[in-house]
């Protein structure tokens, strides 16, 4: 146990990080849990009006509308993100010579820019001259791809270059998890007479919890915190069918000027968020005991 | 012998058919950065030509030597303060045992669940009230703010984990002081925690341009990406992709650069603290 002395240096030393934190992080989230209950436009005078924000996000479909987007938004990530990292890595891990190399081109992506991916993705999205239009014409099947100006692929098509974007991080990050597998336990399956698919879901699973549990928990964190392709890429339409919570947030308060409406927002994504972690984190903690 | 040679070919052709394919929206951008100004002609074509007048116009567009100037000088400041702090923190709360210890924990790392969109207008309030609206120094606050959160939790669980307890006592009983085994003993041993934090930490900072965009507006003190903002509307028109996309190349480049002479420490980085050894 540190002594007294010892415990006054120790706290010295948190003083700028929590100066920092609490001028620039903790204060902004709590003046605006309490703009959430006023009528202000981001400028001027303003009222106190109770909970009639909250009523208004609900009776508008505004809330339930940001929160199922945010949801489909983050499922796809998380699940599309680590299948296919989880896939990538276990072919990478295979004896392959060029092991390196792939897995120094496989990060590029993640090197680039959040707003330069939009801009080459929305090349690859845009109609008539974009690329999968060109595949289109090349077989030519006239295809035109409106997948971002479409209400039903829109969200999808933007997770999905979240999910391009982060592949290579969550595939180095599931490699070096299952480089670090004990060679004596998956050797003793083979011996047992597991087949590969057996020795994938009832040994190498289990033994990756932990890191799965972070894969999933930057996907979690990726998909609630999605704004970047959102705001280049579809301004959150067409109409409000790829505005997830940040973007519905950041559209009312900067936009609309209906700032005490946003900070009412802001209050439900906040519950919900931490909500969701700490379900998600106790489960995967449950289940990394066990396994 | 023969057959695993065999299936390790395969496999290779395969993955390079994949990464070809999943690289591709890059590759035909870089081709396509080298055209004329105005060839939107079939982009599948790749490097027929090679000419770099959208470079050129790209690299005015940018006002690339100043924004790099701006990225360079905003980015080394955060990732340097950020280290300072969250070090300092983070070894703080290592050793704060008992209770004081857990509740900082708990208290920085739920700063996680905030994104800054949230809390834009106070934030926007705060920086101006202090009277920083405008300066380089507001979007560096801000970095080294939203990243302490993870930044603290790593150090601390590498402190716990990789720091034995026994070496800084023995430190103590010698006579050091609490300054003298951080920087001396704590900082030497948590090299792994620190190159990991400049890693997952800095370039995303490097790359955003959403705090950027709220707190510079003099066209001086703009980061690279906040000037790519400026072709946003060149994005839906075809005539404009060569010059956009030379955009893009030229303001990946600096990154692209450090990354081929220390990929070694990037692999390295992202896997501290996600693997249990």
């Amino acid at each position: 146990m540190p002594t007294k002395k010892v415990r006054k240096v120790l706290l010295c030393f948190l003083i700028p990080a929590l100066l920092f934190y609490v001028i620039f992080w903790v204060t902004p989230v709590l003046m605006s849990f309490y703009y959430g209950v006023t009528n202000w436009k981001g400028v001027g005078d303003y009222d106190f009006v109770g909970l009639k924000n909250y009523r208004f996000l609900i009776k508008q479909g505004t809330l339930s509308n940001a929160l199922f987007n945010t949801i489909k938004y983050t499922l796809f990530v998380v699940i599309w993100g680590n299948l296919q990292a989880l896939t990538l890595a276990m072919i990478l891990n295979m004896k392959i010579k060029a092991k390196g190399a792939f897995r120094t081109i496989f990060y590029i992506p993640a090197l680039f820019s959040t707003i330069v991916i939009a801009f080459i993705w929305s090349y690859v999205y845009a109609p008539y001259d974009g690329l999968l239009s060109e595949i289109g014409r090349l077989f030519g099947s006239g295809y035109v791809s409106n997948l971002l100006g479409e209400k039903a692929t829109s969200l999808f098509a933007t997770a999905f270059v979240e999910t391009w974007k982060t592949s290579g991080t969550m595939t180095i990050i599931y490699l070096a998890g299952l480089q670090n597998l004990s060679e004596e336990v998956l050797e003793s399956a083979r011996i047992d007479g597991c087949s590969a698919w057996q020795s994938i879901r009832y040994v190498k699973i289990p033994m990756l919890a932990n890191t799965i549990t972070v894969n999933v928990m930057l996907g979690l964190i990726g998909g609630f915190k999605s704004f970047d392709y959102i705001f280049a890429l579809t301004g959150g339409g067409p109409g409000t069918s790829s505005s997830t919570l940040m973007y519905t947030i950041y559209k009312m308060a900067f936009v609309e000027m209906q700032y005490g409406k946003a900070e009412a927002l802001a209050a439900c994504a906040f519950v919900f968020i931490l909500i969701i972690s700490t379900i998600t984190l106790g489960m995967m903690k449950r289940k990394e005991l066990e396994a | 012998m023969k057959k695993s040679k065999r299936s390790e070919v395969a496999v290779t052709i395969g993955l390079t058919l994949f990464f070809l394919i999943f690289l591709s929206p890059i590759l035909i951008a870089f081709s396509a950065s080298f055209r004329h100004v105005d060839d939107t002609s079939n982009y599948l074509k790749l490097f027929q030509y090679f000419c770099l007048d959208s470079y050129r116009l790209a690299f005015g567009k940018l006002n690339y030597f100043r924004s790099l100037k701006n990225s360079i000088l905003i980015t080394t400041s955060s990732v340097f303060l950020l280290l300072l702090f969250s070090s300092m923190a983070g070894y703080a709360v290592a050793r704060l045992k008992g209770k004081l210890g857990s509740f900082f924990q708990i208290f920085f790392l739920s700063g996680m669940i905030v994104s800054a969109q949230m809390s834009i207008i106070p934030m926007y309030r705060i920086i101006n009230g202090l009277g920083l609206s405008n300066t380089r120094v507001a979007p560096v606050c801000m970095y080294v703010t939203a990243a302490l959160p993870f930044s603290i939790f790593l150090y601390t669980n590498f402190v716990k984990s990789g720091v034995p307890y026994t070496l800084e006592e023995a430190a103590r009983i010698d006579g050091a002081k609490i300054p003298y085994i951080y920087a001396r003993i704590v900082i030497p041993l948590t090299k792994p925690a620190l190159s990991s934090l400049v890693i997952t930490q800095g370039v995303p900072i490097w790359n955003d341009f959403f705090f950027a965009m709220l707190f510079l507006s003099s066209p001086t003190k703009k980061t690279l990406p906040l000037q790519m903002l400026n072709f946003i509307g060149d994005m839906e028109n075809a005539t404009q992709w060569n010059m956009l996309f030379a955009a893009c190349m030229v303001s990946a480049l600096p990154i692209l650069i450090i990354y081929s002479f220390l990929q070694r420490y990037f692999v390295a980085g992202l896997t501290v603290g996600a693997v249990k050894e």
